[in-house]
């Protein structure tokens, strides 16, 4: 790529530019400023009103030691983990079975991939009761005439967790299956030739030879759905609310609590900077590795 | 008209207020933010809207949908420069951060001129009050230890209808016997921890509950009485049934109207739920406060007014103010809302038989206590509902580690 495009002064470029100021100045200081601001009264005793009362990492400390703030933390970590894994196995097999050149192809895409338009809450809200013991499934296969029939995770402290995974598994997985399929389509025909004379079965050719070409799709989706994980919040809210207990609480479900009804601001902005940190430390080797990517390919 | 459109609609004459502000300099002009916006809610507030126009001010309503949207809403405009005449706050230390950033105007000379201390019940004048000045109109106030009944289900069970929570485990036993799920319980860690404070003062004693949550004892919190209540606390849990996590408040009190549970612990603002299903209140559903004697958890709503700079807006604030702390006015507003008209001179011949109860008790002397929000900040009060909620979820889990973990927690407390 040639360097000196960015610095070259052409027509039309003025007007880009001119468009992208207003996004640029929401950018600079909606976003950035509002983090920075943030991160600045995370530093403060504030509470209900911000007051500059600076108490160096105080707010960070007594965060640390909430068990509510460890136990969002460790849900995380579980959640994402199971999530990504889960989002991409399934993905990426509905995007292979979907590349078999099927009938009614664009119907089968629209299907897996309608879960993705529906918002977190409704798919929260019909996944709850779907689990729900006394309405959902244990309750009608127990009327289909299995009365020991037991499926109660979402009320089961060490379980709950794991009927968020599958909620947010079934809503997530067809986008990466669009954006694995892209990347699959993307692969240069010749290729398949080649594999084709060779005799490579295919399931051995999309192991071997298409994913390992299409990790740049790959990436892209996992950091997507990263994302999706650190702000992760609407859908515990709509499914269990953080419960039984605490056993679903998530990150951003305390920073929202601690800066409304809890009406701890410091508390909640040490919080919410720590996320920031977070998602940083996934975003920014990312975009090095992207940049990386793009030099060499240049 | 829904919530949304009203919000709208307070926006729009908000706007038109501004720019119409230089012409009627002479109006009595207040504007109200609060979160009242269910059908009953916003006739109650509209009460006072008549009121305050028939004396002769221009009343202009902010509604805000939901308690923290509508209290972040009003804590912007007051600390942006740009404070509404009243706005709405829960009965509690909320308002007292406000108060001592000298946001708020001090009510001591109106509540002086119109006797407040006399009127109000005296946990209540004390709520509203910091260091010894009135700050806020204590307005829709509720009773929070109530427990709720089905009444024909008891008797076809053949129960009593228990006095104390000893009681109490006696009949759900019988009512677990028969079949029928004998606690209704809403899964939310708001409620979990009302009934766990519910047991605490009942159970534990009104001395106990008052250490705790006044005094921040941590000795209070390792004492015998606390135990007892949280065995108590740990035993209720044997009798919910498993679909109770996650459930919202009317569907538990939905399963007692419906013959499926017997009992629920609820505010007295359950009573519209069951009245809506057409049942008469001390006929087809009882109420009750169990261990009554050791007293009446008061909590609910009040309005704040903010200090303001301009003249004629301070002449509106005060009308605004004696309009709204006025008993006649403060008993329509209760009437509408089902609240209860705590204010000495106020009407109660025309109360249903829950509310009257609820009215008596709440004003005798001596009976009200402030429950959780009143007495303790909303902070710690969510720590103590993490807390609890752990506690009341993990059934067989240690009292001595709940009680440790209670304990450092209250005495860590600011």
């Amino acid at each position: 790529m040639d360097e000196t495009r960015y610095f070259h002064w052409r027509p039309g470029r003025a007007a880009a530019a001119l468009a992208l100021l207003p996004t640029a100045f929401v950018v600079l200081f909606v976003f950035i400023g509002g983090a920075g601001w943030a991160a600045l009264v995370s530093f403060t005793s504030s509470r209900m009103l911000t007051i500059w009362n600076f108490v160096g990492f105080d707010q960070y400390a007594a965060l640390f030691r909430f068990p509510r703030w460890q136990v969002s933390l460790e849900n995380m970590v579980i959640f994402g983990f199971c999530f990504i894994l889960a989002s991409l196995v399934l993905g990426i097999l509905l995007a292979v079975f979907i590349d078999q050149k099927v009938k009614g192809e664009s119907v089968f895409r629209t299907i897996y991939l309608y879960s993705y338009a529906t918002s977190f809450i409704v798919v929260g809200l019909v996944w709850r009761w779907i689990l729900d013991p006394s309405l959902g499934i244990q309750h009608v296969v127990r009327d289909l005439g299995f009365p020991s029939f037991t499926f109660d995770w979402i009320v089961s402290q060490k379980m709950a967790i794991f009927t968020i995974v599958i909620a947010a598994t079934w809503h997530g997985a067809g986008l990466v299956m669009v954006i694995t399929l892209a990347g699959i389509r993307g692969v240069d025909a010749e290729i398949w030739k080649a594999l084709k004379v060779d005799g490579v079965p295919n399931w051995k050719a999309y192991l071997f030879v298409i994913l390992p070409t299409i990790r740049g799709s790959i990436v892209t989706a996992v950091v997507l759905m990263t994302i999706g994980v650190v702000r992760l919040y609407d859908i515990v809210v709509a499914m269990t609310n953080g419960g039984p207990g605490s056993a679903t609480e998530v990150p951003a479900k305390f920073v929202v609590d601690n800066l409304f009804e809890r009406q701890n601001i410091g508390l909640a902005t040490a919080a919410s900077t720590t996320l920031l940190v977070l998602i940083l430390l996934v975003v920014v080797p990312w975009a090095l590795w992207q940049r990386a990517r793009q030099r060499r390919m240049a | 008209m829904n919530a949304k459109w009203k919000v709208t609609a307070a926006l729009a004459v908000l706007f038109g207020l501004a720019a119409a502000s230089n012409a009627g300099a002479e109006e009595k002009r207040a504007e109200v933010i609060h979160w009242l916006t269910a059908k009953s809610e916003s006739a109650a507030i509209g009460e006072f809207a008549k009121a305050f126009n028939a004396a002769g001010g221009t009343w202009v309503d902010s509604a805000v949908a939901g308690g923290s949207n509508a209290k972040a809403t009003a804590i912007n405009r007051i600390v942006g420069g740009t404070p509404p005449s009243a706005a709405m706050f829960n009965l509690g230390p909320e308002f007292v951060e406000l108060a001592q950033g000298n946001l708020l105007r001090d009510l001591n000379d109106i509540a002086a001129k119109n006797d407040w201390r006399g009127k109000l019940p005296e946990a209540l004048a004390e709520a509203a009050q910091f260091n010894g000045h009135f700050y806020v109109v204590p307005t829709a106030l509720n009773g929070q230890n109530f427990v709720w009944y089905n009444k024909a289900l008891l008797k076809q069970i053949g129960a009593e209808e228990p006095k104390s929570w000893d009681e109490l485990i006696g009949v759900l036993d019988k009512v677990k016997a028969a079949g029928k799920i004998p606690l209704a319980m809403a899964g939310q860690k708001t409620w979990e921890a009302q009934l766990f404070w519910a047991v605490l003062l009942g159970n534990g004693g009104r001395d106990v509950y008052l250490k705790v949550m006044k005094g921040h004892s941590a000795d209070a919190v390792r004492s015998d009485a606390f135990r007892k209540a949280v065995k108590t606390f740990a035993h209720l849990h044997d009798y919910i049934d498993e679909g109770s996590p996650g459930r919202n408040w009317n569907d538990a009190a939905n399963m007692v109207i419906t013959g499926k549970a017997v009992f629920m612990q609820m505010g007295t603002w359950a009573r519209g739920e069951f009245n809506a299903a057409g049942m008469k209140p001390d006929v087809d559903y009882g109420c009750t406060i169990l261990d009554l004697d050791q007293g009446y958890q008061l909590q609910g709503g009040v309005f704040v007014y903010p200090k303001l700079s301009d003249k004629a807006a301070i002449d509106a604030q005060t009308l605004l103010i004696e309009t709204m702390s006025n008993p006649a006015n403060q008993a329509k507003f209760a009437s509408q809302n089902g609240s209860i008209p705590f204010w000495k001179g106020a009407d109660r011949s025309k109360l249903d038989a829950c509310v009257a109860k609820s009215a008596e008790w709440a004003t005798r002397p001596g009976l009200a206590v402030g429950a959780q929000g009143v007495l303790m900040s909303p902070a710690l009060n969510g720590d103590l509902n993490d807390l609890i909620s752990s506690f009341w979820n993990t059934p067989g889990s240690s009292a001595d580690t709940f009680v440790e973990n209670f304990a450092s927690t209250i005495a860590n407390a600011q």
